[in-house]
C-alpha cells in the first residue's frame, strides 16, 4: 500500500514538473526582434513589423534597404516565427518567399541555423532585421514591438 | 569551262551551304543557352526550397530577367491528382506557380515556334515538384541569320570575281598549253610521231610539255627500232638482203640522227671477210660485197674495234675518201665513181662512225661528228638490228635443218616402203613354198600314175600282140583306174590353185564373208610346209581345234591370212629354235584354236617355244623390232599384224606369254 504521504509527495513533484515544463514552453514561444544599430528603428508596432518582414516595406526611413534575417523553418524558433509573425507554416513561408523572389519583388531573406550566426549577420549588415528568441548582444538593437521587448 | 564550273561550285557552296550550317550551329547554341538558363533557375529553386537558401535562385532569376530576349520565365508546379474511384490511378496536374512578368499567360506545356523558343528544366523536392519554363524571343537569331546571309553573299561575290580572274589566268597559262598537248597527243595516237609542243614555261605545264616531247621522241625511237626488227627479222633469203641499207637509212632519219651515208658491216671471222652493205648519198643500196680483212686499212680497224666492242671513229678528207672509193673499184665492187657518188661531189670532210653490234658494225657517215646522244640512238638502232639479224640467221639455220630433215624423212619413208615390200615378199615366199608343197602332192600322184600308165600301155601292147585277152582287159581296167586317179589328183591341184586365186582375187580393202576355220587350217598347213620347204630338218606337231559353230564373218581375207601366216611362222620359228636347244623330251607343238564369242570370233595361236622376255614384251608391236638374226626378219610382221587387226578390223590382238613355257597370241574379231 502506498501511504498518503507518498501520494502527496508524488502529486507535488508532478505539479512542480508541469509548472517547470510550462514555463519552459512559454519561454520558447517568446520572440525577440533585433535590428542593426544603423537604420533600423528601435520601436515598431506589430503591423509595421509584419509589413517589413513580409517584404512589403523594402526600405527604412533613411532609405537603407531592408534585409530580413530569419531562423530556418526547421528550427524551433523558425517554426515559431512562421506561425507568430507570418501566420504560415514553414513550407508556406518558403513558397511565399520563393514566389516573391521568383518575380523579383523582394530581396531574398537570409535564413540561419543558429541564433549566433543570425545575430552576427544583423550586427554586421546595415538595415538588417531579424528574429531570435532572446539576445544579450550589445552590437544590435532589440526592437520593441507594441511596447514589448518580446512578442 | 572547267574553271568556271569550279568557281561556280565554290561560290554556291559559300552562298548556301556555309550560311545554312552557320544558322544551324547558331540555333543549336541558342537552344543550348536557353536550356542552360532553365536548368540554372531550376537548380536555384531546388536549393531555395530544400536549404532555404534563396541566393542562387535570386541570382539566376535576376540574370534571366535582365536578358532582353526573355519573353517569360514561369515556375510550373506539378501535383499528383488521385482518381476518386480508387487509390491507384492518378494524373499529374500542372499549374502555374509564378510567372515573370505577371502579365503573360503561360501554357504549361510550352511549345516553341518561329517567334520564340521554349525550354523547360524539371526540379523535384519533398515539398514541391515542377519545372521551369523559359521562353526566349528568336528575333536575335533571325537578325543573326540575316547578317550571316549578307556576309555569305558578299563572300560569294568576292570569291566569284577572284575565281573568274584566276580562271582567266589559268586559261592563259595552263589551258592553252594543255589543249595544245591534247591535240599533239591525238596526233601521236594516230601514229604521227613527229609531234612536239612548245615548253617555254618553267612550271608544271612546261615540265609536262618536256616530258611529252621526250615521250614522243622515245616512242619514235622505239617505233624505228621495231620497224628495223620487223623488216630484218622478216628476211628469208639472200634476195631480201638489199633491204638492209634502205631500212637503216630510213630509221636514222626517223630517230633524227644527222648523216649523209650509212651502211652495215657483218664480220665473218671464219672466212676473214666483211659482208658489206653500203648506201649511196641518196639512200639507195650499193649492193652487197665481201671486203677481205686485208683489202683496206679501215677493214682491219673495224675488226679490231668490233672484237673490243668499241665505237670506232675516223675522219677522212677528200683524198682518203677517194682512196677508199678506188679500192672498191679495184676490187670490182663498184663500176665507177658515179656508181658510188651519183651526181654528188666527193665530200671534202667525212666523219665516219662505226657502232658495234653482235654480228658487226653499223656505219654512219656525216659532215659533222655525232654527239653522244646521237651515237646513243645509233647504238640502240644497232642493237635492234643485231637481234633481228640474229633471228634471220637462226631462220636460215632452221631452213637448212628443215631441208635436211625433209630429205632424211623422205629417205626413211623410202626405206620403210622397201622394208614393207620385203616383208610382203618374205610372206609371199613362205606362202609360195606352202602352195608348192600342196600342189606337189597331187602332181606326184599324177606323175606317178602317168608313169605307171605308160608302163601299163607297153604291157598292154605286148599282151595284145600275144592275144592274151584276159590280161589286156585287166590292164585296161588298171589304166582306167590310173586315169581316174590322175583326174582326181589333177582336180585336187586345180582346187588348190582355185582356192589361192580366190584369195588373191579379193579386192584390196573389200571385206568378204570368210570361213575363219578354213582360213586357219589352210594357213597353218601352208606355213608348216613353207618352213619345211626351206628347212628339211624342221619338224613340229600342229593341231587345229575349230569351233564348228563359228559363223562366217566379213574380213579382209588376204590381210587376215598374212596375219595368221606371220603369227604361225613366228610360232614355228619359236618351237624350232627351242627344239635346237636339245631339251630332253621336248616336242615342238603349235595349236590353232577358234572359238565363237558373244558377237565376236576368237583365234588363238599357241606355241610351246621359249616365250617372250618381259622386257621385250612392250616392244614387240613396235615397227622394225625383231629378235631374229639380221636378214631373217624385217621387224614389221607383228606391227603390221597389229594394225590389220585393230585398225583394219576394229578387233584386238593380245599376247599371253611366259618365258620357258610358250606364247599365245589371241585375235578377237567382231562379227
Amino acid at each position: 500500500m502506498i501511504s498518503m504521504r507518498h501520494k502527496i509527495i508524488c502529486f507535488g513533484l508532478s505539479l512542480l514538473t508541469g509548472v517547470l515544463i510550462s514555463s519552459s514552453v512559454m519561454a520558447q514561444n517568446n520572440l525577440t526582434i533585433i535590428g542593426s544599430l544603423e537604420s533600423v528603428p528601435v520601436e515598431l508596432d506589430m503591423s509595421q513589423l509584419q509589413a517589413v518582414l513580409k517584404g512589403e516595406q523594402m526600405r527604412w526611413q533613411d532609405g537603407t534597404k531592408v534585409k530580413i534575417a530569419l531562423m530556418k523553418t526547421n528550427t524551433p524558433i523558425g517554426t515559431v516565427t512562421s506561425e507568430k509573425i507570418y501566420d504560415m507554416s514553414g513550407n508556406e513561408l518558403n513558397k511565399y518567399f520563393l514566389a516573391l523572389v521568383f518575380q523579383g519583388k523582394v530581396k531574398a531573406p537570409a535564413f540561419f541555423n543558429s541564433e549566433s550566426e543570425l545575430e552576427a549577420y544583423v550586427s554586421q549588415t546595415p538595415g538588417a532585421i531579424g528574429v531570435v528568441q532572446s539576445t544579450s548582444n550589445d552590437q544590435i538593437n532589440v526592437v520593441v514591438i507594441d511596447g514589448k521587448k518580446q512578442i | 569551262m572547267t574553271v568556271l564550273s569550279v568557281v561556280m561550285m565554290f561560290a554556291l557552296f559559300i552562298l548556301f551551304y556555309f550560311p545554312a550550317r552557320q544558322e544551324r550551329l547558331l540555333l543549336e547554341n541558342y537552344n543550348n543557352e536557353i536550356e542552360n538558363f532553365a536548368k540554372t533557375v531550376a537548380l536555384g529553386v531546388k536549393i531555395a526550397i530544400t536549404e532555404q537558401n534563396f541566393e542562387g535562385v535570386e541570382t539566376a532569376i535576376d540574370f534571366v530577367r535582365e536578358d532582353d530576349r526573355l519573353q517569360f520565365v514561369s515556375l510550373i508546379q506539378s501535383d499528383t491528382i488521385w482518381a476518386e474511384a480508387n487509390d491507384i490511378d492518378y494524373t499529374i496536374g500542372k499549374t502555374v506557380f509564378k510567372t515573370f512578368p505577371d502579365s503573360v499567360e503561360v501554357d504549361t506545356e510550352g511549345h516553341s515556334d518561329d517567334n520564340h523558343i521554349v525550354k523547360s528544366a524539371a526540379f523535384s523536392t519533398p515539398m514541391m515538384s515542377g519545372e521551369i519554363l523559359l521562353s526566349f524571343s528568336t528575333e536575335e537569331i533571325v537578325e543573326s541569320k540575316r547578317q550571316i546571309r549578307m556576309a555569305s553573299l558578299s563572300a560569294t561575290l568576292v570569291v566569284f570575281v577572284i575565281g573568274l580572274l584566276i580562271g582567266f589566268w589559268l586559261a592563259g597559262n595552263i589551258s592553252k598549253p594543255v589543249l595544245a598537248l591534247r591535240d599533239a597527243a591525238h596526233k601521236v595516237g594516230e601514229g604521227d610521231l613527229t609531234q612536239s609542243v612548245s615548253s617555254n614555261s618553267k612550271d608544271e605545264v612546261g615540265e609536262l610539255g618536256l616530258a611529252f616531247n621526250k615521250m614522243v621522241k622515245d616512242l619514235s625511237v622505239k617505233a624505228s627500232l621495231e620497224r628495223v626488227r620487223s623488216v630484218i627479222a622478216g628476211m628469208r633469203g639472200k634476195e631480201d638482203l638489199p633491204q638492209i641499207t634502205p631500212v637503216i637509212w630510213q630509221e636514222l632519219i626517223s630517230v633524227g640522227v644527222p648523216f649523209n651515208r650509212c651502211g652495215v658491216f657483218i664480220i665473218d671471222e671464219k672466212e676473214a671477210v666483211i659482208e658489206s652493205y653500203l648506201s649511196t648519198p641518196d639512200g639507195q643500196s650499193l649492193g652487197i660485197f665481201n671486203l677481205p680483212f686485208g683489202a683496206h686499212e679501215i677493214a682491219g680497224k673495224l675488226v679490231d674495234n668490233w672484237q673490243a666492242g668499241k665505237i670506232y671513229y675516223e675522219h677522212w678528207n677528200k683524198k682518203e675518201f677517194l682512196e677508199w672509193m678506188h679500192t672498191m673499184m679495184d676490187l670490182g665492187h663498184i663500176e665507177s665513181s658515179r656508181t658510188y657518188q651519183g651526181d654528188i661531189k666527193p665530200p671534202e670532210s667525212l666523219n665516219l662512225h662505226f657502232v658495234p653490234f653482235d654480228q658487226g658494225m653499223l656505219y654512219v657517215g656525216n659532215d659533222e661528228q655525232l654527239a653522244d646522244d646521237e651515237l646513243g640512238l645509233v647504238k640502240a638502232l644497232a642493237d635492234a638490228f643485231a637481234i633481228a639479224y640474229a633471228r634471220y640467221e637462226d631462220f636460215k639455220s632452221l631452213e637448212k635443218a628443215k631441208n635436211k630433215t625433209e630429205i632424211a624423212l623422205e629417205e626413211l619413208k623410202s626405206t620403210q616402203t622397201q622394208l614393207i615390200q620385203s616383208e610382203k615378199m618374205a610372206s609371199l615366199g613362205e606362202l609360195t613354198a606352202g602352195i608348192a608343197h600342196e600342189i606337189q602332192n597331187p602332181l606326184n600322184f599324177v606323175n606317178n600314175f602317168a608313169e605307171v600308165s605308160v608302163d601299163l600301155i607297153e604291157e598292154l601292147n605286148e599282151e595284145m600282140e600275144n592275144n592274151n585277152t584276159e590280161d589286156v582287159e585287166a590292164i585296161k581296167e588298171d589304166l582306167k583306174q590310173n586315169l581316174i586317179k590322175i583326174n582326181h589328183h589333177g582336180h585336187r591341184a586345180s582346187s588348190i590353185v582355185k582356192g589361192m586365186l580366190e584369195h588373191s582375187r579379193t579386192d584390196a580393202g573389200a571385206k568378204v564373208l570368210t570361213d575363219i576355220n578354213a582360213l586357219a587350217d589352210e594357213y597353218l598347213r601352208l606355213a608348216y610346209h613353207g618352213l619345211r620347204a626351206k628347212d628339211k630338218s624342221f619338224n613340229a606337231d600342229f593341231t587345229v581345234n575349230t569351233d564348228d559353230s563359228l559363223p562366217k564373218i566379213n574380213v579382209l581375207s588376204q590381210d587376215l591370212g598374212r596375219v595368221m601366216l606371220n603369227l604361225i611362222n613366228n610360232a614355228f620359228y619359236a618351237v624350232a629354235k627351242r627344239a635346237k636347244e636339245g631339251i630332253e623330251g621336248y616336242k615342238p607343238n603349235v595349236v590353232v584354236t577358234t572359238k565363237k564369242l558373244d558377237k565376236a570370233v576368237e583365234i588363238r595361236l599357241k606355241d610351246n617355244g621359249g616365250g617372250i622376255p618381259e622386257k621385250l614384251l612392250e616392244k614387240i608391236f613396235q615397227p622394225f623390232f625383231t629378235t631374229k638374226p639380221t636378214g631373217e626378219g624385217t621387224g614389221l610382221g607383228l606391227s603390221l599384224s597389229y594394225d590389220i587387226i585393230t585398225k583394219g578390223h576394229g578387233g584386238d590382238l593380245k599376247v599371253d606369254t611366259e618365258e620357258g613355257v610358250g606364247t599365245e597370241f589371241i585375235i578377237v574379231l567382231p562379227e
